[in-house]
């Protein structure tokens, strides 16, 4: 009896074990540091937890948390903000599974991009009401006051809705009004104040940029598209277009004699 | 030397004239190019009132390209005084049933299958930033209005 007893206490520890590991490979992240009031699925966090795909994160009034996801990725949540982890599927060795769905319903959060950021692109999504934010090796930050505003501190952004993609370089700010108006840069001194006070709060946060931190212009590779198969041919086709335009772009920015004003 | 005079005076107010019109033209720098995938793209640049300096502008915009693309074939480029169909509509920026890359100083159409031309149109755009331009967007194609609204309207 005694055996018997000794086996099944063998069995549910190592089925709690596993349950424990499985739960660490499902996990998204861990929260890295946070002060205030901050919930996860509605129950107050602590310090080194770790959060599941799924989840939502709030903070509250004055709070701010700074979560470290499994592929090196950082996000700092500024106060008043809802933050849904919807998918996250991350193996180091495996840039196939890579998946990195969040949602910001609510509020401001700045983003240091990790590995799926760099090797993955397509495979990560940053959703607001107005737009979806692709990464491409990225220090940023969004701020949903409807509309959602964007400001990029390294690299770049692409902010994509039913009516195109914007990318924003380093320095630039953008604003998306509705998810079927295309995002247009702004100055950053058009930001209104919730937002110009989180990003200012946000900008000021020391992160870390992990060893998978794709750096400034990590753009597109010409690498198959994960949804359509295309190819998109020799990069030098696009490449080279995109540097004849960006030549005749500089000279219209830095005002070299051409007339009108095609903001977009 | 009364009529010599006044032949003098005609002729400065035709070359003042002459002047005038010709500085009051403007010019389009137009260039459409076809790439090895089968997509044709129209770039028109801000205008200018400079010939000269519209050529130039064309050639900013080709050099790289020809330097980077090898396969790509340059249909025309051109100095428009006026735009007409396609580049006229791309300079307004009405929609279109083309992906378009849009930046300060050029309008840009990307004619061909939706598939290619939105992953190059995106492509286009952050290879803009990436060579320092501060945004650059890629336009989608404007979805048809439904049947029953065209009919209505």
């Amino acid at each position: 009896m005694d055996s018997a007893a000794r086996h099944l206490g063998r069995f549910v520890a190592a089925l709690a074990t596993t349950a424990v590991f499985a739960g660490s490979a499902l996990a998204a992240g861990v929260v890295q540091t946070l002060h205030g009031d901050v919930r996860a699925a509605q129950r107050p966090v602590s310090v080194n937890q770790r959060l599941l795909p799924g989840t939502t994160v709030t903070t509250g009034s004055g709070a701010q948390a700074v979560i470290l996801f499994d592929d090196g990725a950082q996000v700092v949540l500024h106060q008043n903000t809802e933050f849904r982890i919807v998918d996250f599927r991350y193996n180091d060795a495996d840039a196939t599974t890579d998946r990195s769905i969040l949602d910001l319903v609510k509020g401001a959060l700045r983003m240091v991009s990790g590995t799926i950021g760099r090797r993955s692109r397509p495979a990560f999504a940053l959703r607001t009401p107005q737009v979806t934010i692709g990464i491409r090796g990225t220090d940023f930050m969004v701020a949903v006051v409807n509309p959602t505003y964007v400001q990029v501190i390294q690299g770049a952004v692409g902010a994509s809705n039913t009516a195109g993609t914007v990318v924003f370089g380093a320095g630039a700010t953008g604003a998306a009004t509705t998810s079927a108006t295309l995002a247009t840069p702004i100055v950053a001194g058009a930001l209104p104040p919730a937002a110009s006070s989180a990003f200012n709060a946000l900008g000021a946060v020391k992160l870390g940029y992990g060893a998978s931190y794709g750096v400034a212009g990590g753009v597109a590779t010409g690498a198959p598209d994960a949804a359509t198969g295309f190819t998109p041919g020799t990069p030098s086709t696009w490449a080279g277009i995109a540097a004849g335009a960006a030549a005749a772009a500089a000279l219209a920015v830095g005002g070299g004699g051409h007339k009108g004003s095609t903001s977009h | 030397m009364k009529q010599a005079a006044v032949a003098l005076v005609l002729l400065a107010i035709a070359s003042w004239l002459a002047h005038t019109h010709v500085a009051g033209l403007i010019y389009y720098p137009v260039v459409q190019l076809r790439s090895p995938e089968g997509l044709t793209y129209t770039a028109v640049q801000d205008s200018t009132n400079d010939r000269q300096g519209c050529g130039a502008a064309n050639d900013r915009f080709l050099r790289p390209l020809k330097e980077q693309c090898k396969q790509c074939k340059v249909v025309f480029a051109r100095c428009a005084r006026t735009l007409e169909g396609l580049e006229a509509e791309l300079q307004d920026g009405v929609p279109l049933p083309y992906h378009r890359v849009f930046a300060p100083g050029i309008r840009l159409a990307i004619v061909g299958s939706a598939a290619p031309a939105k992953i190059t149109c995106e492509l286009i755009a952050g290879g803009m930033v990436q060579r320092g331009l501060s945004s650059a967007a890629c336009v989608y194609p404007a979805t048809p209005r439904p049947l029953r609204a065209a009919l209505e309207s």
